[in-house]
């Protein structure tokens, strides 16, 4: 028996190094190509007492110092592996859905919440998954959608029509969406030639080919303008 | 003189007896001879039986070949089912099944539903007796009542059924109210069954296979080389076809070579596949003693080849039998030639003479649309058509010309060469000399009304104005009829505006746009309602149209004078040779008649009597004849094709008198639309098919055909879709499904198809998503898919709302006019006829408007009964239980508060209706863009089962609405019950019309 184990272990780690050795990393980051738009503003004009009067920016293009653009996704438009389905959310509150930009694998469960003390409606405008319009009352309980296809699917309230947020469902692991900083990396790509997209709310989508090095790291920078 | 030779005879016998040598023919042997001629005559005779029997019957070896072919087709088949039954699939499936059975069996839901339905069912019969008591006293009180004359008694009895009332309402509330329950009871178990039928289907799908092959096997033993003939007295017909078309009606030989393929799916009917699985069903159950083949459902099952024959439809010699090319008539001088190709939908309209929307034979529809369209119905009497149809006015009425152009010169142009002005418009080309233009132009000037003022000088107007206007074009929907060269949309239902800014006058377009039917009552073109001002707005844009910028009125005196009596009197004598009256109405030329041939007859119009001119030869090549007698159908098409092509061709190289030349003006056809008219020439027979083999038309369906001829005249189908698309596709457990819905995107061969039906055998509901092939089931393969119908303009709304707002393109849709998908069950009639006469703003949001057709009131009515035909609707009246005062009475009697609860929860912070829809006067707060349809109207408007169905599921209804869905259920602190009963309750306010101002600001006090 003892005999067995380090053969075994052996296997194990050569395996495992096979599989972190042949996989390496892109980063790079994302920013405004000139002098960005002032930032739009939206003005709640309905259930002020709960969404407030304030103007509010909009977050459908955050620019921050230095061009550095927030919540551009980026994603390999196709690889190996498989994804694994993860649990997502998506809540509202003051009339704002949170968060504003999320990827999610396929196969997951994005689970609606209503955080604000009134009715709110989750509207899915999708093309490939099925679409939900879902009247979520004040103190509702929360729904579980499940998003099994690949697409980018902007979400919406019919009930205050300032409201936007957006869901990229992936079918495979390899995506980033940027912060603040416009920095992004995708870890643990395996080794090869792809194609990299970047998609941006309003920027719009885009695709430059990348070679994954079989350890470190490739950069690949993007300057987006409308 | 016998009897001297007589004598002579008898003299010289007695001694020549002996000595006269026999004669040499009397000692040579002829026996060769005879044997040869025997033999000869054997030979023939074996030969006349052969051909009698071989030769002349061909169809014994296609006979022979097929059931070979087919032996061996179930054979395989066969094998291939045993093999899958032993498949460990099948046998998982098999297991599932079991389990989801004894799952059910076991399911204390499903036994607890059971006891409840039996409880249920003990306490319905009791109330029922009550209700049958309490009511059989209660009409008997009321009719005591009626037939006193005593007034006091009267009084007395009338206290007596107001007592009585609330109490047999009561009861007919309970009972309903326990009907629901156990309706509520057995949809749960229909829920709950849903993963054994689930299972049973998939498990079934194999065992179909195995059944198919063996009847199929087991109905060849059965069969014999035979004629296979079709006898009809009534139509005259004997068709012996399927002698060699064995396959016709038999399933599965699509693949086949001719003559053994199946009679191919011309078109799929849903129904049709369910009463194909119902059937399926009952083959297998009894030991079938005569098993018939699998066969096809589809056109064949309503046009069944044992009654009908082939020939009917498809031409042809059906008698023949002795080689093909007789039986398909394809020789000299046989009068009913194969109708090869497209040619085969002619014979549709044989018998269906009412519907213009015949599914299965698009070319011909599109034939019949273009012989109206075009105004062929101007010239030419067609029996045929409806007189909906033939007495269309399919130009305008000249009476108003010198009011509206700019200048004469334009209309002397517009007559010379019309589509040198609009490439697509239907006025064809008459071939006039720039002198007889001006003449006729001359009649037509002269015998116009004249404006009440000059042509004021081209106005220039401010840019905003402009723009103005062209952002209302944009908007309220001019592109669902008309096109411009700057702008998308494709539409050639009404004229191209291209260049209209140098036809008309900008004083007359304003009028106009307020109110067409002024100036053209017989004109298609509807009002929208349009204020002055916005009417001026795009009075001005529409000036700016211009190919060339420069202004041509001011060259209009130098040109043509349009003035000279002379001129007019050879412009009247021109107008009456061309038949210019057949289509526009002109002053002076109201009684004449049609100046072409009758073409009632011409699909059987003796080839001999077509004259081809000098081009027969020419045109007979075309189509391969020799000689028009050679095949008189083609011959016929090929005449029929030339005149299309260039009517007048036929008298090139001729020499003709001017009132004996062809007349017939060039419409510049394309060959597609020549081959949809030609297709609906060759229908028009002089057959006579007996009325009681013509397609009669049962009420519904005369509802259809009259409303689709109306919708068609209107274009109401240039906003709305009023059909979905659908797709049917074949999946590898032998299986069919079809969908309908619409493709929302297509991406790497896959379809991804919104369903808006429920897909039962799927297991899939209305709004989800079925991606075609299904990533599962990589072999799904399409088999048939056709379009949607209507919603022209939709994709230029929603691409126009994308760019303007910046909108996701699903989000866009609501922009756009509304698909009318189920209307007859959503909308009462009544108030659907009143909305098609004068409509009201229902939604808000929405820039496109539903235009005033100003239909007559019995076409505003076809309309409306076309919905109720088409989705099952009632029409025109029916009874709204909910609005009237004694259900009324009953639900606040049995609980005074159930209105009041309703609109609690109707108002409540969770769901609040009036975030959205408008109440009357009370709007929403934010946006007259995003509210939603005013509410108040509702009781009038829609009907109270659709309410019920829309609140529970609206995607389900109408995927893509704004509309959310609310977990009824819940809001038990607003309205305690079920689902269905908050839902019911909601439904009951809408309709009982309390929906009233000062109800709602107590409801909130």
């Amino acid at each position: 028996m003892r005999r067995l184990v380090m053969p075994f272990v052996g296997c194990v780690l050569v395996v495992a190094w096979c599989g972190v050795a042949f996989a390496g990393d892109i980063t790079g980051t994302v920013k405004y190509k000139g002098t960005p738009p002032a930032p739009k503003k939206l003005k709640p004009n309905k259930d002020t007492h709960v969404c407030g009067t304030a103007e509010r920016p909009s977050e459908e293009l955050i620019v921050g110092p230095g061009g550095a653009i927030k919540n551009a996704v980026l994603y390999i438009e196709k690889a190996p592996g498989t994804v694994t389905p993860k649990k997502a959310e998506l809540d509202q509150k003051k009339c704002v859905f949170l968060p504003h930009v999320q990827v999610v694998p396929a196969g997951s469960t994005l689970t609606l919440k209503n955080g604000d003390p009134v009715l709110h409606n989750i509207h899915f405008y999708c093309l490939k998954n099925t679409p939900i319009n879902q009247g979520i009352p004040k103190g509702g309980k929360p729904i579980n959608v499940p998003l099994q296809r690949a697409e980018e699917i902007k979400i919406g309230c019919d009930a205050h029509k300032w409201m936007s947020a957006y869901v990229i469902v992936r079918d495979n692991p390899y995506y980033a969406v940027t912060g603040a900083d416009g920095k992004f990396t995708i870890k643990g790509v395996p080794a090869g030639k792809y194609k990299l997209t970047i998609w941006h709310e309003t920027l719009g989508k885009k695709s430059v080919d990348v070679t994954v090095p079989a350890s470190g790291a490739v950069t690949q920078d993007f300057e987006l303008s409308k | 003189m016998n009897q001297c030779t007589d004598e002579v005879t008898m003299r010289r016998s007695p001694e020549r007896a002996t000595s006269i040598p026999s004669e040499p023919w009397e000692d040579i042997s002829l026996a060769k001879y005879f044997v040869v001629v025997i033999l000869l005559l054997l030979g023939s005779m074996a030969w006349a039986l052969y051909n009698e029997v071989y030769t002349r019957r061909p169809w014994k070896s296609f006979q022979r070949e097929f059931f070979a072919l087919a032996q061996r087709k179930y054979e395989k088949d066969l094998a291939e089912a045993k093999k899958a039954l032993a498949s460990d699939e099948y046998k998982q499936l098999r297991q599932a099944f079991n389990d989801a059975v004894s799952r059910y069996e076991k399911n204390p839901e499903v036994i607890a539903a059971r006891k409840e339905i039996e409880r249920i069912d003990k306490q319905l019969t009791e109330v029922r007796k009550a209700f049958q008591l309490a009511r059989g006293d209660y009409q008997a009180t009321i009719y005591v009542m009626e037939r006193t004359a005593d007034p006091g008694a009267k009084r007395r009895l009338q206290q007596e059924v107001d007592r009585m009332e609330p109490e047999v309402m009561k009861l007919l509330g309970e009972m309903e109210s326990l009907q629901q329950k156990k309706k509520e009871q057995q949809d749960k178990l229909t829920a709950l069954a849903q993963e054994k039928m689930d299972a049973e289907k998939k498990m079934s799908a194999f065992e179909t296979r195995l059944r198919d092959a063996e009847l199929g096997l087991e109905a060849l033993k059965k069969e014999r080389v035979k004629i296979r003939q079709v006898f009809n007295d009534d139509l005259k017909i004997v068709d012996r076809c399927q002698s060699c078309h064995v396959a016709v009606d038999r399933k599965g030989f699509d693949k086949f070579k001719q003559p053994f393929r199946s009679h191919p799916d011309v078109f799929f009917l849903p129904v049709e596949e369910e009463k194909s699985n119902g059937e399926a069903t009952k083959v297998a159950t009894p030991n079938g003693e005569t098993p018939e083949p699998p066969r096809l459902k589809n056109l064949l099952a309503m046009h069944e080849t044992e009654k009908f024959g082939c020939s009917l439809c498809h031409g042809g010699q059906g008698f023949a039998a002795s080689s093909g090319k007789d039986a398909h008539g394809e020789v000299e001088f046989v009068l009913t030639p194969l109708r090869r190709g497209a040619l085969v939908q002619s014979s549709c309209v044989k018998c269906h003479k009412q519907e213009t929307e015949l599914l299965g034979a698009p070319i011909l529809n599109e034939g019949r649309r273009l012989v109206v369209e075009y105004g062929c119905i101007g010239c030419h009497t067609f029996a045929q058509l409806t007189p909906e149809e033939a007495n269309r006015q399919v130009a305008p009425d000249l009476k108003e010309i010198r009011k509206k152009l700019i200048s004469p010169q334009w209309l002397v142009n517009w007559i010379e060469q019309p589509k040198k002005f609009r490439p697509t418009t239907k006025m064809p080309h008459f071939g006039l000399t720039r002198e007889q233009a001006v003449q006729i132009a001359s009649y037509l000037w002269q015998n116009a009304e004249k404006p009440s003022q000059h042509a004021p000088p081209a106005a220039t107007f401010p840019a905003t104005q402009i723009r103005a206007g062209e952002v209302l074009v944009e908007n309220v929907g001019c592109f669902a009829c008309h096109a411009m060269y700057d702008k998308k949309g494709e539409s050639n239902f009404a004229p191209h505006l291209g260049r209209i800014g140098e036809k008309l006058r900008y004083d007359y377009l304003v009028s106009w746009l307020m109110d067409p039917k002024q100036h053209q009552p017989q004109g298609r073109m509807p009002r929208l309602r349009l204020t002055r001002q916005e009417a001026s707005n795009i009075a001005a844009y529409l000036t700016t149209k211009r190919m060339n910028r420069t202004n041509r009125t001011d060259r209009t005196n130098r040109t043509n004078n349009l003035d000279d009596p002379k001129a007019a009197a050879e412009g009247k004598l021109l107008i009456e040779h061309y038949g210019c009256s057949g289509c526009h109405p002109i002053k002076g030329m109201e009684t004449r008649g049609k100046i072409g041939a009758e073409l009632s007859q011409f699909g059987s119009k003796p080839v001999e009597q077509l004259d081809y001119g000098l081009l027969e030869k020419e045109v007979l090549h075309r189509v391969h004849l020799h000689h028009v007698r050679d095949n008189v159908l083609q011959a016929r098409v090929a005449w029929a094709q030339q005149k299309l092509r260039d009517p007048r061709s036929y008298d090139r190289g001729r020499y003709r008198k001017f009132k004996d030349k062809l007349r017939m003006p060039n419409f510049g056809f394309n060959e597609k639309q020549i081959e949809a008219i030609v297709t609906f020439l060759m229908g028009l027979t002089d057959e006579k098919i007996p009325a009681e083999w013509q397609s009669r038309l049962d009420e519904r369906q005369e509802a259809v055909a009259k409303g689709l001829r109306i919708i068609r005249r209107q274009n109401c189908i240039g906003c709305h879709q009023l059909k979905l698309e659908t797709l049917t596709f074949a999946r590898d457990n032998g299986k069919t499904y079809h969908l309908e819905g619409a493709t929302k995107i297509e991406e790497q061969g896959t379809i991804f198809f919104q369903l808006w039906k429920d897909l039962p055998a799927l297991g899939r509901k209305a709004n989800e998503m079925q991606p075609v092939p299904d990533p599962e089931h990589p072999t799904d393969k399409i088999l048939s898919r056709t379009p949607g119908w209507g919603g022209d303009i939709v994709p230029l709304l929603i691409d126009q709302w994308v760019k303007k707002a910046r909108l996701a393109p699903e989000e866009a849709r609501t922009y756009a006019p509304p698909m009318l998908i189920g209307e007859g069950r959503k909308v009462q009639p009544p108030w659907l006829f009143d909305f098609l006469k004068e409509p009201v703003i229902l939604r808000p949001w929405l820039q496109v408007r539903m235009p005033t057709f100003d239909l007559s009131d019995e076409d505003a009515a076809a309309v409306v009964r076309y919905f109720a035909a088409v989705d099952g609707g009632t029409f025109p009246y029916r009874r709204v239980l909910e609005r009237e005062p004694a259900y009324i009475a009953a639900k606040r009697q049995a609980d005074p508060t159930y209105y009041a609860r309703a609109l609690r929860m109707m108002t409540s912070e969770d769901i609040k209706c009036f975030s959205c829809h408008v109440r009357g006067s009370q709007k929403p707060e934010g946006n007259p863009s995003d509210w939603a349809p005013d509410l108040s109207l509702a009781q009038r408007r829609l009907q109270p089962e659709w309410i019920v169905a829309w609140l529970k599921n609206p995607s389900g209804l109408y995927p893509g609405t704004k509309m959310p869905q609310f977990p009824f259920g819940e809001f038990q602190h607003l309205f305690p019950g079920s689902a269905e009963q908050q839902m019911t309750a909601i439904k009951d306010l809408i309709m009982s019309g309390q929906l009233s101002a000062p109800m709602v600001a107590s409801a909130k006090r």
